[in-house]
Formats: C-alpha cells, structure tokens, sequence
C-alpha cells in the first residue's frame, strides 16, 4: 500500500511539472458526461439542487431500441437549455403522449455547478398477446369478442376503448355500480369487472298527479317496471311527461324524478315521478306580427281564442303559418311569443313572421 | 487507503449522486399528475401524499368535466374579498404564503379551481341549495364517483 501510495504521488509530481514547464495553468479536468446503465436505486426527491443547470446529456432507460428511438425525439430539444421545473414537466408528458410507456420519472446529476446529466427512466407499455375478463358474468359474447385483441400496445386508447365498451353495456342493463380494472401481466392483459347489483325498475309511481290519469302518464315514459333503471332514459321521460301536461294547458307544470330502494336489497328501484301540475291555461288573445299575410291568415289557425293550450296544437299552426307564407312567396320564420296572465290563467300568443335569411 | 480513496472520489463526474427531479404520479385520462404537485400539495395543505395525490386526481376529473375556465378578474375580485375579510394587504398575503411555502401565483391557482369547482356543482345541483357543507360535499362525491367510473386512472407509487 505504501508502494502505491508513492507512485501516485510521484506520477502527480510529473505531470504538474509538465504542466509548468510547457502551458498556462489549465482549467481542472472536464468530468465526462457519461449515461448510467441502471436506474439510480434510490434518489432524494431534490429538484432544485439541479434546476439551473445545463443540461448536458439527456439518457433514456427502461425502452428497447426502437421505442427509445421515438421517445428520445420527445426529449431531445431539451439538451443545452437550462434544467427547469416546467420544461421537466413538459417532457414527461411528451413521454407520456408517445403512448408507449406507462410511468416515467426523472433524475439528474449534477456534473459540476453548472452542468448536469439527466436521466429518463421508463417503463414501457406492454406488448399484449391476449385479453382475459375476470368476472363479468352477465357479458355476452358480441361484447366479449369486442374486447380480444392481439400485438397491440397497451394503451390508454387501447383501454378506453374496451373500458367505454364495457360502460356501455353495463349502462344499458342497469350495472350502474360495475368497476372495471385494467392489469398489465406480461404479454396479457387482464380485465377486472366487478358487476355489482343491477338496478332494475321495481315500480313507477307519479305523484302528485289528478289531471291526467295513470294510464296515459304510462303511455308517455319509456320507462317500465321490469327493465332497467336508465338515468338517460328518465330524463327523456321528464320532457315527455312535461309535453303531455303542456299539450292539456299546464303551462306551469313541473316534473321531477327520483330513483328510491325498493327495499333494504341494493337493485330493486321505485321510480317516483313527482308532479306539479298547476293550473290549466286558455288561449288568451291571438295575433300576427312582423311580415304580413292575408286576413284570413289568422283565422286558418286551429288554435282559437279560449281554448285550452296546447304546445303540440301551436307547432302545427307554426307549420301552417310558414306554408301559408311560401304559398304567398315568401319563406319565413315563425316564432311564437307568449304571455302568460297567472290570474286569469291565460297565455296570449303572437306569432312573429321574419323573412328567413 | 485514505489518500486513493480521497483521490477517486473527487476525480468522479458527480458531485453528489443523482436526485429525483419529478416524476408520473398518476395518468388521468392521460392527463398527468406530477411528484413534485403532490410534494408541494403535501407540505403545503399538511396532508399525505396519498391524500394529496387523490386530490389532484379529483381536480383533473372536476376540470375536464365542468368545461369551464375562470377567468382572471374573476380571480382577482374573489382574492380582494379574501384580503378585505382577513383585513391583510396583498404584501402581508404574499408573505404569510410564503411562510407556508406557497406563493400567490399558486394561491390564485387554487381560487381559480374552487371557483370553477362551485360553478359545476351548481350545474349539476338541479337548482337545489348548495349552501350546506354536507349538502355540498355529498353532491360533490356522487359526481366524483360517476366521473372516477369512467375515467381511466393510472396510479404510481
């Protein structure tokens, strides 16, 4: 040991003296940027230690050749700009977007004060041979089959699609409380669906209903008992239910729905419908306005004064109104202009003629 | 021993090891939530970063779905009523921010999102009145289990 130790003092003693004898006094040796081969193993999270650095290097770990490839052209422009908070996180969501790797973290070394190595370590998406489906009892094939695929990279496309297929059905069968999982093993991907309890219409009830009878509030909504809960569906039913009072004078009603447990057992749903029916509106007065028509214009119309309102009867006159014009060469725009008196519960009613551009 | 020791440690390139710059933390249909936003949600708010995490996640969710921005008067009148009501001036405000390792920008940051957060709880509230806390937060974990449904989210440890 002490052999070496001399040598390595007698070998600096030599250069200095070359350095003397035949050159200025030269800057200290460059450190050489050179990329790891592994991911550091452990690493205090310390970015500002190496913001403001120039970044020196740029190295890639964790992609085969060809995807190192692509990801590095995410990266590259970041080499000789200074290290910075938003530029790494700029470039961890070009990464990112590639769609070829799932996680990726950043490291950075400093080389002197003012330089630095960075280090992108990656995982790559996996290349999936097969799809298998862990539950889901109550899929049907066709949907099954949607799901299979082979050599495709697992994505986020690649899993909404699946996932949006799966939401779909589930939706659609009352399965509102279904989860689906997504798990990358090796070569195969494996979908987790817990399918929970179906929701399915136990009863419809429509509270607060008097002027219009059971039956023909039946008639309107598309929703039974028996079928699934579908909150799309019930929406539709509310505007259709609303139509219907609208079309029998009341312009004032209000419809709300509620989804409530049939029982202590999570699935089995009433659906309540809750009504306001309000008052029944009269036609009040009636005119024209805007581009004129012929006299008889007003009369031709199959909404007359005290009649009781109806939106759909209005809709037709609106039809008839841009006939009659068209017929007199003129294409118009008719819109019906409202007043409604909540006294004496009438709804006066304009219809404005515009020429149509 | 000592001396070559010394010798090739000063002779390496690193000064001091690598460091973690930032990192995925989470991939929100392929938005992405970063370590250093959960680090700094983490010290700042006091809480996990487990905790700290799932919030940003939620914030992502909010964001995408309200379809909505706020824009920067509403942010500075919204900051005004704060100070008014703290009775601090904006220098006092900054300082005390950066006591707690924050700074306005960022402050405005989160005004922004719980002004446009409100906004889509209204429009999803059916007209109903979001002035009780439980009212509200019931409201706002319905949606959010709706939106977590749907949404593809990736978590890293």
């Amino acid at each position: 040991m002490n052999r070496l130790a001399l040598l390595l003092t007698l070998c600096s003693c030599a250069t200095q003296q070359v350095v003397v004898r035949s050159e200025p006094p030269a800057a200290p040796p460059t450190p050489t940027a050179t990329c790891p081969t592994t991911a550091p193993s452990s690493a205090a999270f310390a970015p500002e230690t190496v913001f403001g650095a120039k970044v020196e290097k740029l190295c890639l770990l964790g992609a085969g050749d060809e995807t190192s490839l692509r990801l590095r052209e995410a990266v590259a422009p970041r080499e000789g700009l200074s290290l910075d908070a938003e530029g790494v996180r700029s470039d961890l969501t070009a990464l990112v977007d590639t769609g070829l790797i799932s996680q990726a973290a950043v490291f950075a070394e400093l080389l002197d004060s003012k330089r630095v190595i960075v280090t992108y370590v990656v995982v790559e998406r996996a290349l999936i041979d097969t799809v298998r489906v862990e539950g889901g009892t109550s899929l049907p094939a066709e949907i099954r089959q949607q799901l299979e695929g082979k050599n495709f990279r697992d994505t986020l496309t690649q899993r909404n699609q699946r996932r949006d297929a799966l939401r779909d059905f589930y939706d659609s069968k009352g399965f509102h409380d279904a989860t689906i999982d997504f798990q990358a093993a090796g070569t195969e991907l494996i979908i987790s669906i817990t399918e929970g309890p179906r929701f399915v219409v136990e009863a419809v009830r429509f509270d607060g209903a008097k002027a219009v009878s059971v039956k023909d509030l039946e008639q309107v909504v598309a929703t039974k008992a028996a079928g699934p809960v579908l909150p799309d569906v019930l929406e539709v039913d509310v505007m259709r239910l609303t139509s219907l009072y609208f079309d029998r004078g009341h312009v004032t009603v209000s419809v709300t729905t509620q989804q409530r447990p049939h029982g202590e057992t999570p699935g089995p749903t009433d659906i309540v419908f809750t009504i306001a029916e309000g008052p029944v509106f009269r036609i009040g007065a009636i005119s024209l306005k805007g581009l004129p028509l012929d006299a008889k214009a007003l009369g031709s119309l199959e909404t007359k004064k005290g009649a009781v309102f109806s939106r759909t009867v209005i809709q037709r006159d609106l039809e008839k109104l841009r006939e009659r014009a068209k017929k007199q060469g003129k294409d118009v725009e008719v819109l019906p202009m409202t007043e409604i008196d909540q006294t004496k519960h009438t709804v006066g009613l304009t219809f404005e003629l515009t020429e149509k551009h | 021993m000592r001396a070559l020791l010394l010798v090739l440690f000063v002779a390496s390139p690193s000064l001091a090891g690598p460091v973690l710059v930032d990192r995925v933390a989470a991939v929100v249909d392929g938005q992405l939530v970063f370590l250093s936003q959960v680090e700094k949600r983490a010290s700042v708010q006091k809480v996990s970063r487990q905790v700290a995490r799932a919030e940003l996640i939620d914030a992502l969710l909010i964001t995408k779905d309200a379809h909505l921005t706020t824009s920067e008067s509403e942010i500075d009148r919204a900051l005004d009523t704060i100070l008014k009501e703290n009775n601090l001036s904006r220098a006092d405000f900054e300082a005390l921010l950066k006591r707690q390792g924050s700074n306005l920008g960022e402050y405005r940051e989160q005004i922004g999102f719980q002004l446009l957060e409100m906004r889509w709880l209204l429009a999803h509230a059916n007209g109903a009145s979001l002035q009780a806390d439980d009212v509200r937060m019931a409201l706002r974990e319905k949606l959010l289990t709706q939106l977590r449904k749907r949404a593809v989210i990736e978590v890293f440890e």
